[in-house]
């Protein structure tokens, strides 16, 4: 029982599992000796030994790939890959093997794998480390998309993914690895659960992972001008909580979605789509996204790319005033 | 610059016995049947599809033998990687006839619920595991497989089995340098046409690989040379890359044909065998395909399972609407 950032929160978490179940191992390019990149790994080879936590060679592809033998083997892979943004030269095995392999061999095989993936701007990566693509993965049926937005969740749902049966790809938004901390317990998050973190009357504000913080914010400054504002931190992208969704919007009937991702083709479409089918009888205003732009993320300019308090409540305050 | 390719079998069983040939009587027997089962399932499945029945079929010639010889050279307890060419394998690790048929037919009681291609089955355990439609991509899972079973001590191996359009995708490059990198117990077996360049086995020396060069098409050379990779996996030697050359003069011979003599000359055989064996197989498969038509196609009741685990809201709502849809179909007729 500790106040922790989310990094160490991640680190404990998976401390835990691991003594939990002898089947998860480590996996990723340099999660022994330096701990991972950003330090979430640390400790864990000292602790596990190296039949447990594995470098591996600098390659996605290969590392995904290794993930997925050992999951048909009968392990539990967290295979940790630097930044998201190399995710790309994995794609085909994530796509076309650790989704596919439970549907196309009608269940003989599956590939419980959880993919740690930091992402996210903010950090002054540049446009190479610093891409939000869950939209990507959430257009892939087999895939559970996470993303957590503080060390408590982050810790919680990892814990669910390790003890799920599919694959789970687990979204670190990096610059909240060590904003703040939280208590970190061994509770366990289950997947597909949004948690309200701010309750208002007047609108509701969806957010996940990296935007969460810039979300309360606004939710503040709002209120700040008499707006109330429900906040809805999603935690899971597939599957989504619809009933909590719904259950704000039918309190709200206003909606705006706070994405960091380019806008076009986006999670926050599918949001506006969704409430579009199920909730606009409800509605009094259109839908509002607030995402980052349609380039890549430009490395001197990524405050002006990220969607930060002040747009989030200008568009609460067109949206409520519609 | 002739390459010499490994070759067990010639005409003469006393010079193959004078080779060496490391299958014992039972699985010399399994061979030989499992080839020849391989024959009469392709001309059946190459009629089907001259029928129409089947869209798409590629024919196990001239893989089966390799195919076979590798498969039979595995221990339960091994992972198969199949490429879409591997029915003899499929049929050597205990797939069953009708299994067989009723995945490339779609009908009902496919074990893959007519998910996959014609030809692309799969079984449990390991056994064989459902190939992709990704080139290559089982060479790095048969590295994994591998990796996991080194990190677990047990004392088994993982073999891949592609062809040559898998060595330029990035697989092939990563599978053979994970492999390498952990030592890991894993055989991958190309199937090649021997006119490649470089040469596949040149390669396989180039990433540190102890590399087998054989001839594709002899059953007992390539089961030596698996069992051979088998055994210094096992002693925790490393992996091998075996390439297998497929082709030449002998691309239309029978490679149960080619076995029989060797067979026939350890009193394994005899045409009283054949003719039984034989008989066997076509009613097997004769009754199996009264089965499939017996069974009809495929239930479409599945296609929404085994996305996850567990159907989550979207599914479950996929599925009811899909159910609408049917009940209002059948209510139209």
């Amino acid at each position: 029982m500790s106040e922790l950032t989310m990094a160490q929160a991640v680190n404990q978490a998976l401390r835990d599992e691991m003594h939990r179940d002898d089947r998860i191992v480590v996996l990723g390019e340099e999660v022994g000796a330096l701990g991972g990149l950003f330090g979430v790994t640390e400790g864990l080879l000292e602790e596990f030994g190296d039949r447990r936590v594995i470098d591996t060679l600098a390659a996605e592809g290969g590392l995904v790939g290794t993930a997925v033998g050992l999951a048909l083997y009968g392990l539990r892979p967290v295979a940790e890959i630097q930044f998201v943004d190399f995710v790309w030269s994995g794609f085909e095995q994530l796509v076309s093997e650790m989704a596919k392999l439970r549907y196309r061999s009608a269940g003989q095989y599956s590939c419980p794998v959880v993919l740690r993936l930091p992402y996210g701007a903010g950090v002054g990566g540049g446009m190479y480390q610093s891409q939000s693509p869950e939209a990507h993965f959430c257009h892939i049926p087999g895939l559970t998309v996470v993303a957590p937005a503080d060390g408590a969740d982050a810790a919680g749902l990892l814990r669910s993914a390790l003890r799920g049966e599919d694959p789970v790809v687990f979204l670190e938004p990096k610059r909240l690895y060590r904003e703040g901390r939280t208590h970190v317990s061994d509770e366990v998050v289950p997947l597909g659960s949004a948690r309200l973190r701010r309750e208002g009357t007047d609108v509701t504000l969806v957010a996940y992972g990296s935007t969460v913080p810039a979300a309360l914010e606004a939710a503040e400054l709002a209120a700040a001008r008499g707006i109330q504002a429900d906040v809805l931190d999603l935690r899971t992208l597939v599957p989504l909580d619809i009933a909590a969704l719904l259950r704000s919007i039918s309190k709200t009937g206003r909606a705006v979605l706070v994405s960091e991702a380019p806008r076009t083709g986006g999670y926050a479409g599918e949001l506006a789509a969704t409430l579009a089918e199920r909730a606009v009888l409800h509605l009094e205003a259109p839908v509002e996204r607030v995402t980052g732009f349609d380039t890549p993320v430009p490395y001197a300019h990524e405050d002006k790319y990220l969607p930060d308090a002040d747009r989030i409540t200008a568009a609460i305050e067109r949206v409520a005033n519609f | 610059m002739g390459r010499q390719l490994l070759s067990l079998l010639s005409a003469d069983p006393e010079s193959t016995e004078a080779a060496n040939v490391l299958l014992d009587d039972e699985r010399l027997s399994a061979l030989y049947e499992t080839l020849t089962l391989t024959r009469i399932l392709d001309d059946t499945c190459v009629r089907l599809h001259q029928d129409g029945r089947v869209g798409f079929f590629v024919p196990s010639l001239p893989a089966a033998a390799s195919s076979a010889g590798a498969a039979i050279a595995l221990h339960d307890g091994d992972w198969l990687f199949p490429s879409f060419r591997d029915a003899a394998a499929y049929l050597a690790r205990g797939g069953r006839i009708d299994d067989f048929l009723a995945q490339l037919l779609g009908a009902d009681g496919d074990l893959v619920k007519g998910r996959q291609l014609p030809g692309h089955g799969s079984l449990p355990g390991g056994r064989f595991v459902a190939p992709s439609g990704a080139a290559g991509t089982q060479i790095q899972h048969a590295a994994g497989v591998a990796l996991a079973m080194q990190l677990r001590g047990d004392a088994q191996v993982a073999l891949a089995i592609f062809g040559p359009s898998a060595v330029a995708q990035g697989a092939f490059h990563t599978g053979l340098n994970t492999a390498v990198c952990h030592q890991v117990p894993a055989i991958f077996l190309c199937r090649t046409l021997g006119t490649e360049h470089p040469p596949l086995a040149e390669r396989g020396r180039g990433y540190g690989l102890a590399t087998e060069l054989v001839d594709g098409m002899d059953c007992l050379a390539v089961a030596n040379t698996v069992a051979t990779a088998r055994a210094r996996a096992i002693d925790g030697d490393g992996p091998t890359l075996i390439e297998a050359v497929v082709g030449g003069a002998e691309l239309e011979q029978d490679a149960a044909g080619r076995l029989r003599g060797f067979v026939e000359h350890r009193g394994l055989w005899d045409a009283e065998r054949e003719e039984a064996f034989v008989r066997r197989c076509q009613d097997r498969v004769l009754d199996a395909l009264e089965a499939v038509d017996n069974a009809g196609p495929v239930s479409a009741g599945g296609v929404l399972e085994d996305v996850w685990a567990e159907q989550p809201w979207m599914l479950q709502e996929q599925t009811a609407r899909l159910q609408e849809q049917r009940l209002k179909d059948d209510g139209d007729v």
